[in-house]
């Protein structure tokens, strides 16, 4: 239940720098300064080496966080997108993430977001043909 | 620890360009894809 997206901000425009977004997951705040390793059309992968961790939103620590999303032809002719978070912690940091059910939180996070931004992109192609529609045609 | 979710998008395969999507993503629309609206924080 204690998941949420707080705040997202682009590094460097167009040339693609980053990736700086705040995210609480399970009662954990996570600051995730991300770098792109790949970014295709069909796939997306950013590394955050040294987010920062605040557990039960005071006691710091630094983690590693890989996101990844991809997108797939199914049988059926529409797309298929997965959404993978993997995270590395140091030991103190596994522990207690363990006592606070921190793979579930997470589990249910990946789900929701990955149902979100979805949702997003589909609106957003929804939008586009939208305006393809509306625009008028060059008189010939 | 690694977790992955698949879903699918009413769209034709190819059709969807995920690094324009994700670096073209404003400040409210990342919010707006909140997983759950906490109450508890």
């Amino acid at each position: 239940m204690f998941s949420r997206h707080r705040a997202m901000g682009i590094n460097g425009g167009s040339a693609r720098v980053g990736v700086v977004n705040v995210e609480s997951v399970g009662g954990v705040m996570m600051i995730q300064h991300y770098r792109p390793e790949v970014v295709r059309p069909d796939h997306v992968k950013l590394v955050s080496d040294s987010s920062q961790a605040y557990l039960l939103h005071v006691f710091p620590a630094r983690i590693r966080v890989l996101w990844e999303m991809q997108t797939f032809a199914t049988a059926n002719g529409t797309t298929g997108f997965r959404g993978s978070v993997e995270v590395t912690m140091p030991l103190w940091v596994r522990l207690l993430a363990a006592l606070n059910c921190g793979s579930y939180f997470l589990k249910r996070h990946v789900i929701g977001e990955t149902a979100g931004f979805a949702a997003n992109i589909a609106a957003k192609i929804k939008q586009a043909r939208s305006a393809e529609t509306r625009r008028p045609t060059a008189a010939a | 620890m690694k977790f992955s979710y698949d879903t699918l998008i009413d769209a034709a395969p190819g059709s969807i360009d995920l690094g324009e999507w994700l670096f073209g993503m404003t400040d409210e629309e990342y919010v707006a894809c909140s997983p759950v609206t906490a109450r508890w924080e």
